[in-house]
């Protein structure tokens, strides 16, 4: 997963932009991020938004605080809890998944 | 002090029992309740310059407010639509009352109805277009609901105050105490917080009876400059702030924005939380309103459930939601939101009927919230002199 770098304020985003929402500078840097972070929030969902992911029910998303201090929607692996430490990485169905950090 | 700012009031209400109305569309139901707002204010329709209409997600017209005007055969100076999710209503009356200040308009009519449950598209269709209010490639693919937005934030919430399920229930609790007394309710039947927990889990920890239902139906209100039409509550002091659309850029739950919005507009007015006697707060979910009555001040953090339990709320109290709010009232979109102001300006009249709180409130609080507590509008009404 990537975020962006103002080289001239130094401030990161995750939304992609052609510019720094902090300082408007068009001088931003794509950034790899280690993938590691703290899980901030965590629902279920027993009812999907579309047909097409019905089949999903029940799944769990979570929000991560990443480690290099932006917030990150993720699917969970279920049971997630506030303060957990989790590593994101990015799956098949292009979204990114979170497991317990150390979890194989 | 209180200060009497720019001059605007809230001079008719209008609207239709929210719920289903199978057969109407979106400007049928707006027509009815357009027309009832204008009848109510006593004002003559060529007098009506100004219209405003909320987005409808069953007609989603690049014009609605011209359709609307021709439809109504109003002929207004100034009418557009407006789009803030469940902030519209504050917003448009907001911006009703810097238009009838400013002298472009005498009267504006203020309008927000649809279809949603009865309608052409189906609740899957509803569902999804709502969930839109999502970061597109950083949020939407990931399945998540308008409640799966709340639950998240609801479980930072919950985690931070020590609230839980059971603490939230009390709201869906009082508020359809509220609605069991007024006749245009969507749902009337008592609960009891055992039926909230027991009921089907929607997005964790939100259950069924801890969110709104999807409705048909419409409300209007005219706002007009004082001398023209009948008198009714002042809007004294409106404010707005808009933090962040997306939940993923939300990391500080204390500070949503209700409470700067709210700043604004009781610095206007002249006036604080403690002089407010009736409360419209927008519900959307349990956790939204417990959200809000706590930003803005009318609660402790971590309070607002146990307060609501011991009547603080009821009519005897604050009297917050006593038509029963988008969680029992109904929530066919902006004239969910609307339906906040129209009940407040029914206590401040003293024709809330059988809701009506005994001393008659001479100030008035409403607040808007559209998103994921993303947009915030709110209102502060005082009595005409």
């Amino acid at each position: 997963m990537h975020y962006q770098h103002c080289t001239a304020c130094g401030q990161i985003q995750y939304f992609d932009r052609p510019f720094c929402a902090a300082c408007g500078s068009s001088d931003v840097a794509r950034r790899e991020a280690r993938g590691t972070g703290t899980v901030a929030a965590a629902t279920t969902l027993h009812r999907a938004p579309s047909k097409e992911m019905a089949h999903l029910v029940p799944y769990e998303i979570v929000l991560v605080d990443m480690d290099e201090g932006f917030r990150a929607m993720a699917r969970g692996p279920g049971g997630s809890v506030i303060g957990q430490r989790v590593r994101l990485t990015r799956a098949e169905d292009r979204l990114l998944h979170a497991t317990a950090e150390g979890a194989a | 002090m209180r200060r009497t700012g720019m001059a605007a009031r809230i001079s008719g209400i209008g609207g239709t029992a929210f719920g289903r109305h199978e057969g109407a569309d979106t400007l049928a139901l707006m027509t009815r309740a357009a027309n009832a707002a204008i009848a109510d204010a006593g004002v003559a329709r060529k007098d009506v310059d100004g219209i405003l209409v909320g987005y409808s997600t069953a007609m989603p017209h690049l014009m609605l407010a011209s359709v609307l005007s021709e439809h109504l055969g109003i002929r207004p100076g100034y009418a557009h639509a407006v789009q803030m999710g469940g902030a519209t209503g504050c917003g448009m009356v907001m911006l009703a009352r810097l238009l009838v200040a400013s002298g472009q308009c005498n009267a504006v009519l203020v309008v927000g109805g649809e279809n949603r449950l009865t309608g052409q598209r189906s609740r899957d269709d509803v569902i999804q277009t709502l969930a839109q209010v999502g970061h597109p490639v950083h949020e939407v693919p990931y399945g998540t609901t308008i409640p799966g937005y709340y639950a998240l934030l609801a479980s930072q919430y919950m985690h931070r105050y020590g609230l839980t399920e059971v603490d939230l229930a009390e709201l869906a609790v009082l508020m359809r105490d509220h609605a069991a007394v007024h006749p245009d309710a969507q749902f009337r039947d008592p609960i009891t917080v055992d039926d909230v927990m027991a009921s089907r889990p929607i997005a964790e920890p939100l259950k069924l009876l801890d969110c709104c239902p999807i409705s048909d139906g419409s409300q209007a209100v005219l706002v007009t400059r004082p001398g023209l039409g009948r008198k009714g509550p002042v809007i004294a002091g409106t404010g707005q702030a808009h933090m962040a659309q997306h939940l993923s850029m939300m990391t500080d739950i204390d500070d949503m924005g209700a409470a700067r919005s709210a700043g604004q507009a009781f610095g206007e007015a002249g006036l604080t939380v403690r002089d407010v006697a009736v409360l419209g707060v927008y519900d959307s979910f349990t956790i939204t309103v417990t959200m809000l009555l706590e930003e803005i001040g009318f609660s402790a953090r971590g309070a607002a459930p146990a307060e609501a339990k011991a009547g603080r709320y009821g009519t005897g109290g604050l009297a917050l939601n006593t038509h029963g709010g988008l969680l029992s009232y109904g929530h066919p979109g902006v004239a969910g939101g609307m339906a906040h102001l129209a009940e407040v300006v029914a206590q401040m009249r003293g024709e809330a009927g059988a809701r009506q709180k005994a001393e008659v409130p001479e100030v008035g609080f409403v607040h808007g919230d559209g998103g994921v507590l993303s947009a915030h509008v709110s209102l502060v009404l005082t009595a005409e002199e």
